[in-house]
């Protein structure tokens, strides 16, 4: 080992120096002895060069930070978007006990007494006066054809059991429905529970107001536009000052029904004026294209 | 002696070089989970897409209902079709809303001079156009037919107005079943749905309507 391979090429000295830390002290001595500006740090280094070979600690320190400060900042940015999307319910399936139906949109005008599946109704054909929804407190039982009309609009209907209800309850669904638009709120005859919240296609029952799937129910289905379960007429008015002032109740016939009878004989007289009006536009349309 | 400093240089470079490369990972790494995450998404309809054709075209052809319909409140009397109107004029004006809202957030013009480019294989191809009168989309009155709608009142004006609203919900069917089919973003897909589904229903009102005070229909766009 100390032996240097090339002892010939007139450096001997040097063969054991550089043959490794393992060298005697005798030839370190030596050498350094003979050239103190080269050998002798030369001699010091070595020790220096094999701590850095084993482990360079700064390195791994500084990949060990960059990471943690990584995952710390990925980490925070996925728990504050959860955060934000944590109490918003996002599909109807997440409001537990709520039923959903199918009723398609496009549904017949009708000034006839509709009998509905469901009571309440949550959809199906409707009378051609919506009722008043731009939140809206009846305190009567509003005819049902024509708040089925206010759900084709995208209102939440909420309806109550006037004997069950307690008057804190009553309360607390007049502070929730008063003025905020696409709600109207009334009692209803014979209802199967306490509260019973409609919109089309949707219900949940439940049996206290302060019940938290109350506000997500009106929270979500309000003018509700989300791909699946939109309300049929997204963008139509709750707007029915009339409805407001005379609302009709169960048992009422339609205004579309007695105007219609009114206008029958208005009808008839201008039937002779009829052809002259068609005419000229049905002239129009047939030189147009 | 001479040769162990020489390695050690490169080894120093080394280091940096690593160091540097970590950095860079993890950078990529974060940029690429927030992006897989959906963080900071912003993927937007080009002006050439059909989500902007469709908002562009529909908030044309619908702005020109609700014209008619507010013809209706001064010139009509009659309670069914002043409901009606309200009804069309509110509606279509919200979904115009929409849709121009739409069209800001997306960055682009709210008009655009080619009508219903972004329908494969034109449209316009099946629809007799050739009017030249003003009628740029299937089923818009002519301003020779507003200009006689503005002159009428009482029970023509009605039959008049039915008539023309009748050929107008027909004539954009066609564009709303496109956009529901094509459209990319989802609320697009809705409203075009939306609008596909419930003027069909109200056709067949209108049409009721309109036989009931005794006119017929136009020819279908």
């Amino acid at each position: 080992m100390a032996k240097d391979p090339k002892p010939e090429n007139g450096r001997p000295n040097s063969g054991p120096s550089r043959g490794g830390s393992g060298s005697s002290r005798a030839s370190g001595q030596r050498s350094g002895g003979q050239r103190p500006g080269t050998q002798g740090k030369g001699r010091t280094r070595p020790p220096a060069n094999v701590v850095t070979q084993q482990k360079p600690w700064g390195l791994i320190a500084a990949a060990v930070a960059v990471v943690v400060f990584a995952a710390a900042v990925i980490g925070y940015a996925v728990v504050k978007v959860n955060e934000a999307n944590a109490d918003k319910v996002t599909s109807a399936d997440q409001i537990s006990g709520l039923q959903s139906f199918d009723y398609a949109s496009g549904q017949e005008h009708v000034t006839t007494p509709v009998t509905y599946t469901e009571s309440p109704p949550v959809g199906g054909p409707h009378d051609p006066e919506w009722a008043d929804c731009t939140g809206t407190v009846y305190d009567v039982d509003i005819r049902h054809e024509n708040a089925v009309h206010s759900m084709e609009h995208g209102a939440v209907w909420i309806t109550y059991d006037p004997d069950a209800i307690s008057d804190g309850d009553l309360t607390t669904l007049q502070d929730l429905v008063d003025g905020r638009s696409g709600l109207l709120l009334s009692p209803y005859a014979g209802l199967g529970s306490t509260i019973s919240l409609q919109s089309w296609n949707h219900q949940l029952a439940v049996d206290s107001a302060s019940d938290e799937r109350v506000q997500q129910f009106v929270d979500f289905l309000t003018f509700n536009t989300t791909v699946e379960g939109h309300y049929p007429e997204i963008g139509a008015s709750c707007e029915n000052p009339t409805f407001i002032s005379d609302p009709l109740v169960q048992g009422d016939s339609s205004r579309g029904a007695s105007s219609a009878a009114t206008d029958a004989p208005t009808t008839e007289t201008p039937a002779t004026d009829a052809p002259s009006s068609t005419s000229p536009a049905a002239t129009e349309s047939s030189t147009a294209p | 002696m001479t040769e162990t400093p020489a390695p050690r240089r490169p080894r120093r470079l080394l280091t940096a070089a690593l160091v540097a490369v970590i950095a860079a990972g993890l950078l990529a790494l974060g940029g690429g989970l927030a992006v897989a995450l959906g963080i900071g998404r912003t993927e937007q309809p080009t002006a050439d897409s059909v989500d902007a054709g469709f908002a562009r075209d529909m908030s044309r052809h619908h702005l020109q209902a609700v014209e008619m319909a507010n013809l209706a409140t001064t010139r009509s009397t009659d309670a069914d079709v002043l409901r009606l109107a309200f009804d069309i004029a509110s509606t279509q004006t919200n979904q115009v809303g929409r849709m121009q809202g739409w069209l800001d957030l997306w960055g682009l013009p709210l008009t655009s001079g080619d009508t219903m480019g972004w329908m494969a294989d034109g449209a316009m191809a099946g629809h007799d156009m050739s009017g030249g009168d003003g009628a740029v989309m299937p089923g818009m009155a002519t301003e020779t037919e507003l200009a006689q709608l503005r002159s009428l009142s009482g029970t023509p004006f009605d039959v008049m107005f039915l008539q023309l609203m009748i050929r107008h919900h027909q004539g954009g069917l066609e564009m709303a079943q496109y956009g529901q089919q094509h459209a990319t973003q989802a609320v697009v897909r809705g409203l075009a749905g939306a609008i596909a589904e419930t003027q069909t229903a109200e056709t067949t009102t209108m049409e009721e309507m309109l036989r009931a005070r005794g006119g017929t229909p136009l020819p279908a766009p």
